[in-house]
């Protein structure tokens, strides 16, 4: 096939020029039909970012003018915020509500800051968002590197904040703005010469390349087939009845029926349960010590975590500037940073309601109301949202007033 | 660095644009010889060493044996270099598996024995570019070859990194003639080399690659799964690795071609073959002629008696089994296959030609050999002993599995592929060719496109790179 002797290109006449123009013109004949077929792909594809985000996507584009509030943050936010018992408690407190749970497994604050956008723009006429609070990890995690989930958020806007905030931290960290590199990469020669750059910049090629791939639409062929053959993602109707909430025990349930020897839900709860002395300690740290990182099951520990107050203002400005409330959530989780919390209180320019504080809410971190050590149980999300309620309608009242803005509790001792 | 990775695509446009660029040989082949190093250093630059130690062993004993009249220096030089290669390859790949394996036959005598195994990494593609070093010399050895005064040719001939890191295994004869002269651009089929590497992408990125996640779990817990899995699972991994190795094959040549080098052909629809020797014709034809020509010959194979025939052809099979892994299940591959040589030839002394036994056999050739490769699979594929008896269980007996199940709807992707395999054997796309440049150009853009949009988005290594 690919015979050097002679072929027919080699008889052709020796007329290079036009033949070089000619080569050049095809070239770049191939390079429009490469474009502009990426172009159609991308125009017919369904929404990107898996299961979860894609199903509450689609579901939030259907469905948007029917909700005038969002919750919108990780696994935290999915399994503890119930949007009837939400609605139910702020209707006892005079407040007319319909709420989305649009909590998603590991979501990143810069991918979270992608999906507020992409809320705001299905629903101008949003009354107000929570917004969970999650530090910024500058990196991405070299496991998930290039996955459809690390991909899809990297739009042009997302990536130069993406790249301006790993050249900020790049500046005020130094050295200490780690960069991890991935086990298979570690002996590499391209890796070699990367060791020669710093680790703002490394990081910032890194989102660069994933907006390359989200650019050229690599590996989206299936959404390509869901929006050519108009299918939604089979996850709406998953959504649709508890406007999408659902527990952790309802998703145990539905693993263990279908017969699922690897019930990884079922084994987190015994892990929790078996690991009950380890889980007391952490919580006790919490009231004791002003910084504490208890969350290394949920997040890779060894990639650098910043609280990134600049970012937070932004984007809680973008959404004032929208006409939407927004109200910083910080979850009953296992870590603190209690001198960053306090400057959040004072400086965010937005309501923010914590509750990672074992002594004021003991009830959040009992094991009863608890999956395991990062999720609330069935029985605690119908708690946490009730007390969200309260506190936010009674903050609502005393910032109304004009008062200054402080803790929920305090607001009420 | 795989083929199918966008960051394979940005090193091979300023390879190729800065090779066509150059003006003299010499510094074409300079600049090859180090971007194929910089390739290889990609997995793991520790290794380079080993490559560059060993072809250095190579070039100075072919240049040995070719200046030395002495019967008995010149095989000393010969014996230097395959020691050292086979040494080499041996330590990397086989060390852990021998000495555990002894290890264990030890305790199991009730002896004591520790484990002696060393947490060793192998090499990537060490079995290719050692199996090439190997042919260089040897024919030099007979007198078949010149040997090489360019150390700078050597070196590319062993690192070229089309091929480098999973072959074809290509020959010293058929390689180093190209590097004495100036490739011509001009001469180069950039159309048809464009297409196989389409084709060979589409091999990788859009069959095999979709495909490994979901057979994996099947071969890893057959037992959990109904026994119709269990099949669909065969026949997907049946696609899986033609698909994987003869894509990257094709990759590899087209690669090649675009910088107007020729490697041989590596694969030739292999499963439409009918008896197990048309399949190993068809099937890495580049290793079955290595050791046809190094090892079948060398041992006296095509001479003498049939039945020596036959054992030097089983022997043969046996290391080609081996050759690919240090594994039991490697070693049960070869011997199938070993074995396979000897039913085969048995069958061709006993059976007389023309028969109605044989004309059957010869109509079911294609189902039957299709059998027996899937038997071949389940060793070649099993992680371990007990999941291949397991899934060898179901095979055999058709005992009922497990109750998860793969769906159906992956038959269609066999069928698909099938289909299309057919009919590019057929020739029957052969007229497509005929379109003039500028829909060709059109066409190939546009394909290129949705080669990006539908592959998988985990590249998994190629399979053969673990050998």
């Amino acid at each position: 096939m690919l015979d050097p002797a002679p072929s027919s290109v080699a008889l052709r006449p020796k007329v290079y020029r036009p033949r070089a123009l000619g080569a050049v013109a095809r070239v770049l004949v191939g390079l429009g039909a490469f474009v502009a077929a990426l172009v159609v792909f991308r125009a017919v594809a369904a929404p990107p970012g898996g299961s979860v985000i894609g199903g509450k996507s689609e579901y939030w584009r259907a469905h948007a003018s029917e909700y005038d509030t969002v919750f919108l943050g990780s696994s935290h936010v999915f399994r503890a915020f119930v949007p009837a018992e939400f609605e139910r408690a702020a209707a006892q407190f005079g407040l007319e509500a319909q709420a989305f749970n649009f909590g998603v497994q590991a979501v990143h604050l810069l991918e979270q800051r992608y999906l507020l956008h992409q809320i705001l723009a299905a629903r101008p006429g949003l009354a107000r968002v929570f917004f969970e609070y999650q530090w910024l990890t500058p990196q991405l995690d070299p496991a998930n590197a290039f996955s459809p989930r690390t991909v899809y958020w990297h739009d042009a806007d997302t990536t130069r904040l993406a790249i301006a905030r790993a050249r900020h931290w790049g500046a005020a960290l130094g050295d200490e703005l780690a960069y991890v590199e991935s086990p298979a990469e570690r002996h590499s020669v391209f890796t070699l010469v990367e060791r020669l750059f710093p680790a703002d910049l490394r990081i910032a090629q890194g989102h660069l390349q994933h907006h390359l791939t989200e650019l050229a639409g690599i590996g989206r062929g299936k959404e390509v087939l869901r929006g050519l053959l108009g299918r939604a993602s089979g996850q709406m109707a998953r959504y649709r009845t508890q406007d999408g909430y659902l527990s952790l025990e309802e998703d145990e349930r539905e693993l263990a029926a279908r017969g699922e020897t690897r019930n990884s839900y079922r084994a987190r709860r015994e892990r929790f349960l078996a690991e009950q002395d380890e889980y007391h300690a952490g919580v006790d740290r919490l009231d004791a010590e002003p910084v504490v990182f208890g969350d290394g099951d949920w997040v890779d520990g060894s990639l650098t975590r910043v609280d990134d107050l600049e970012l937070l203002q932004a984007i809680a400005r973008e959404v004032a500037a929208a006409g939407v409330e927004f109200v910083l959530v910080i979850l009953p989780s296992q870590s603190a940073n209690r001198p960053f919390e306090e400057r959040l209180m004072e400086e965010l320019g937005a309501l923010v309601l914590r509750y990672n504080l074992p002594e004021r809410y003991p009830a959040l971190y009992d094991p009863e109301l608890r999956w395991d050590s990062g999720h609330l149980s069935a029985e605690g999300a119908l708690y946490f949202s009730r007390l969200l309620a309260r506190d936010y309608c009674a903050q609502r009242g005393t910032a109304r007033d004009g008062a200054p803005r402080s803790e929920p509790a305090e607001a009420q001792q | 660095m795989i083929f199918t990775e966008p960051r394979f695509l940005a090193f091979f446009l300023l390879v190729f644009g800065v090779h066509w660029v150059l003006r003299t040989n010499a510094a074409r082949k300079r600049w090859l010889a180090g971007v194929s190093l910089a390739f290889y250093g990609a997995w793991d630059w520790r290794f380079l060493f080993l490559m560059l130690v060993s072809s250095a062993i190579d070039y100075v004993s072919a240049l040995r044996i070719e200046a030395t009249r002495a019967p008995r220096a010149r095989r000393g030089w010969l014996v230097l270099s395959l020691v050292s290669n086979l040494g080499i390859l041996g330590f990397f790949k086989y060390y852990n598996f021998f000495a555990g394996s002894a290890a264990s036959f030890l305790r199991w005598l009730g002896l004591p024995a520790s484990d002696p195994t060393l947490a060793i990494l192998l090499p990537v593609g060490i079995s290719f570019y050692t199996f090439q070093a190997l042919s260089y010399t040897i024919d030099v050895y007979r007198g078949k070859l010149a040997a090489v005064r360019s150390a700078l040719d050597f070196l590319l001939f062993i690192s070229f990194f089309p091929q480098l890191v999973a072959g074809p295994i290509v020959r010293a004869t058929e390689f180093l003639p190209q590097l004495e002269q100036k490739r011509v651009f001009a001469r180069v089929d950039v159309r048809a080399a464009l297409t196989l590497f389409l084709i060979g992408f589409v091999k990788k990125g859009l069959v095999s690659d979709h495909v490994a996640p979901v057979i994996e779990p099947v071969f890893a817990d057959p037992g959990a799964y109904t026994a119709a899995s269990t099949w669909i699972a065969l026949f997907l991994y049946h696609v899986q690795i033609y698909c994987d190795f003869s894509g990257y094959s094709d990759m590899a040549i087209a690669t090649a071609g675009l910088l107007g080098y020729t490697l041989p052909k590596n694969f030739d629809f292999p499963f439409f073959a009918r008896n197990i020797s048309a399949f190993w014709q068809r099937w890495h034809i580049s290793l079955s002629t290595w050791f046809r020509d190094y090892f079948y010959f060398a041992l006296g194979g095509s001479k003498g008696s049939s039945l020596k025939g036959m054992l030097v052809g089983s022997l043969t099979m046996m290391v080609v089994g081996l050759w690919h892994g240090a594994g039991w299940q490697y070693l049960g591959f070869g011997v199938l296959m070993s074995g396979s040589i000897i039913v085969s030839r048995t069958w061709g002394l006993v059976v007389p030609e023309g028969s109605l036994l044989r004309r059957a056999v010869a109509f079911l050739g294609i189902p039957l050999m299709w059998w027996f490769l899937f038997w071949n699979w389940i060793l070649f594929r099993s992680t371990g002993w007990e999941p291949a008896w397991e899934m060898q269980r179901i095979f055999f007996f058709l005992q009922p599995g497990g109750t998860r199940a793969l769906e159906a709807s992956w038959l269609l992707l066999v069928a698909g592929f099938f289909a299309v395999h057919y009919a590019l054997y057929r020739g029957w796309f052969r007229r497509l060719a005929a379109v003039n440049d500028w829909v060709f150009a059109g066409v190939t853009g546009a394909a290129a496109a949705a080669c990006l949009v539908f592959m998988a988005t985990e590249t998994k290594a190629f399979i053969y790179f673990q050998f």
